[in-house]
């Protein structure tokens, strides 16, 4: 097992990027398990696998199959598999185009999953030395802080307003939009707020104040991520021409 | 030695019918701790405010007087000059702590101000000692309790070198043992030769100070 | 079952499996007294009170609300006998002035405009906030925030209260003037369960004082 922390990020981010494009380009079904396969492969690879994953993904693959499924229902061309009486429910065509959407779905979700296995401090630096600005990463970083907080406040300002003795069960649907502008003023006028006392102190600390700055972490490749970046442009490549000469993506 | 110098302070909100404050003079001395108190609305705020500069800058009015920093108009530096000779610490954590790691946290305002990393890293370590978390160097600041996350706050500012230190009311979210740490530390940045300024209303805070004011 | 008792039985909770906080834990709280309950971060107190509140469920064991299981209650008919006031003012602060916040949930919970509004007007008053009436609570201080909050429990008339570490940050007045008011409407019936991890506090206050740490109780005394 290949340690998780030892695999730079931006090798994650270069192998998640080339097969999410790849993915959603191609429309070659065995391009697609290929791909699929060969992310669940790195996935485990990098310890972020495991069987409580299917545990948690199981409405949402219900999702997905659904979704596919009536994609399907809409699609007429090919021959009919299923039909009742003169209306066709499935077609060959349809069931391919179903797994398609679920393949290239799954592998979006994969590949989420494979960037998590970096911190999230480990996924700014890289995307930092990939020379993203500064302040677009700085802002993707508090907003991934914040939106938790701001859900906590939701959450708990539900349950103060319970606490006041409002039965949610007993009141009407007039009143519980009523109950909307209690909830969400309150909250947007503290982010308001919030966000001007954060302005301040990131001005007080420096914040932009001058046209560079310096970084004290910094993100080095080893021989591991130029050997995977290699093998996944070659794979990449391979693929592509495969299909070039095939006839046509 | 003087470090502040207040002469003829008058501050005035751009929305306020009056004025905050009213012709306020003071010095203040290197390696002190002062003590602002006073009910709300007395200005004591809005006095950090002016020493450090954001008042004017962000919090808008209108400013009469002086304020020199070790000899040095504050109106006429820039932001980077001010930050590195005044820190100012507020009352709330929360709004005061950006990244996910202790350590991110305090290397922010040195990264800022383009300090190189072999100098960001002496820092770093002499903070941490200072405030008591190399422990926690790694952590994310929001699984911290308020006390420890007012201690990376003011780390923070620490790491920037100022000597004069301002303290909006620091203590409000922190817990009583804390508190005590807090204060020891204040005490060794005064014999450091820090000048501090506090506002607060809580006794045991208070007592630290060598001056206390009240607006 | 005693009628005003808060009881809690025999009850096992933990946030994660395997890890219990709570094991086999039984407390009874007498809603008339004021009880404090005293302990570090995570000794359990804000857990414990979760618990009676019913926004933590425990898998084993029971709570009971003056004789009702706490199983049968919603939350909002727990909130009309218990009154609770935040650690952080800000989960509780709905209106868009002083005002507003007091009076906003008597058109939800259908009470009498005019009882409300005199209600309201009294708080104010006995709490020393009267000049505050007009102003958007986000700019308050932490101190009048937390009066306001206390006022706002107290404005549809609980049986019983429940303040998490009311005095944080307070200065000397606003402790005064909460204690008095905490004094008062204990002498009219109404007790209360005071959090806290001030030690001082806790000393002048409770007539009963519970010490919790890890989910055990370590001390309880009665004056």
């Amino acid at each position: 097992m290949i340690h998780v922390n030892s695999i730079d990020p931006r090798t994650k981010l270069f192998f998640v990027a080339m097969v999410s494009s790849i993915a959603i380009i191609t429309n070659d079904i065995m391009v697609l398990i290929g791909l699929f396969v060969l992310s669940i492969v790195a996935l485990f690879l990098l310890g972020g696998f495991s069987i409580s994953l299917f545990y948690r993904f199981r409405k949402l693959l219900f999702v997905i199959l659904a979704i596919a499924l009536v994609q399907s229902f809409f699609t007429s061309q090919g021959s009919s598999i299923l039909q009742i009486g003169e209306k066709v429910i499935l077609t060959d065509f349809g069931i391919l185009r179903a797994v398609q959407f679920a393949l290239r779905i799954t592998i979006v979700i994969i590949s989420s999953l494979i960037l998590i296995t970096s911190s999230s401090r480990n996924l700014i630096q890289g995307l930092l030395q990939f020379k993203i600005p500064y302040e677009i990463v700085f802002m993707l970083s508090i907003a991934a802080k914040f939106l938790p907080i701001l859900r906590d406040e939701m959450v708990n300002k539900v349950i103060a307003m319970q606490l006041r003795g409002i039965d949610f069960n007993r009141i009407g649907l007039r009143k519980k939009i009523a109950l909307y502008r209690y909830l969400l003023f309150p909250v947007t006028i503290n982010s308001l707020l919030k966000s001007k006392d954060m302005s301040v102190a990131m001005e007080m600390r420096g914040f932009r104040a001058m046209d560079g700055r310096t970084s004290y972490r910094s993100l080095k490749m080893k021989n591991v991520d130029y050997i995977i970046i290699f093998f996944s442009l070659i794979i990449g490549l391979s693929l592509v021409v495969f299909k070039i000469v095939k006839g046509g993506i | 030695m003087i470090s502040v110098s207040i002469k003829n302070l008058s501050f005035k909100y751009t929305k306020s019918d009056w004025w905050n404050i009213e012709d306020f003079s003071m010095d203040y001395e290197e390696g002190s701790i002062t003590a602002i108190v006073g009910g709300n609305g007395s200005g004591k705020t809005t006095l950090l405010r002016c020493i450090c500069g954001i008042s004017p800058r962000i919090y808008k009015g209108e400013i009469k007087g002086e304020v020199r920093i070790y000899g040095r108009d504050i109106s006429t530096l820039k932001i980077e000059e001010v930050i590195q000779d005044i820190g100012i610490v507020f009352q709330n954590p929360e709004t005061q702590i950006f990244l996910s790691t202790v350590e991110d946290e305090l290397v922010f305002g040195p990264e800022n101000l383009c300090i190189p990393r072999d100098e960001i890293e002496v820092r770093l370590n002499e903070t941490l000692d200072l405030i008591g978390l190399n422990h926690l160097r790694y952590k994310n600041p929001v699984d911290l309790s308020g006390g420890e996350q007012q201690l990376v706050t003011l780390g923070s500012v620490l790491m920037m070198n100022p000597r004069v230190l301002l303290l909006d009311e620091i203590m409000s979210w922190v817990d009583s043992t804390r508190q005590i740490e807090i204060r020891e530390i204040l005490k060794v940045l005064k014999n450091n030769g820090k000048t501090i300024i506090m506002v607060d209303h809580q006794f045991e805070n208070i007592e630290l100070a060598d001056k206390v004011i009240r607006m | 079952m005693d009628d005003a008792m808060i009881k809690i039985d025999r009850i096992s909770f933990g946030y994660k499996k395997g890890e219990e906080l709570f094991k086999n834990f039984s407390l009874s709280l007498n809603m008339k007294e004021i009880t404090v309950l005293l302990g570090r971060n995570g000794s359990g107190k804000t857990s414990l009170t979760k618990i009676i509140l019913g926004i933590l469920k425990p898998p084993i064991g029971e709570v009971w609300i003056k004789g009702t299981n706490i199983k049968e209650l919603s939350l909002g008919q727990v909130g009309s006998i218990i009154g609770y006031v935040f650690q952080n003012p800000d989960h509780q602060i709905f209106g868009a002035t002083v005002m507003d916040q007091l009076l906003w949930t008597a058109d939800f919970l259908g009470q009498d405009k005019e009882y409300i509004g005199q209600k309201a007007n009294s708080l104010l008053k006995d709490f020393d906030i009267e000049k505050l009436v007009d102003i958007y609570p986000y700019q308050l201080s932490l101190g009048e925030k937390r009066i306001l909050t206390l006022a706002s429990a107290m404005i549809s008339d609980p049986d019983y209260l429940i303040l998490d570490e009311p005095t944080s940050s307070l200065d000397p007045d606003r402790i005064r003037i909460l204690s008095g008011y905490i004094r008062s409407i204990h002498k009219k019936g109404t007790g209360a369960l005071i959090i806290t991890h001030d030690k001082d506090f806790a000393m002048e206050w409770g007539d009963r004082i519970i010490t919790i740490d890890e989910g055990k109780i370590k001390d309880d005394t009665c004056k």
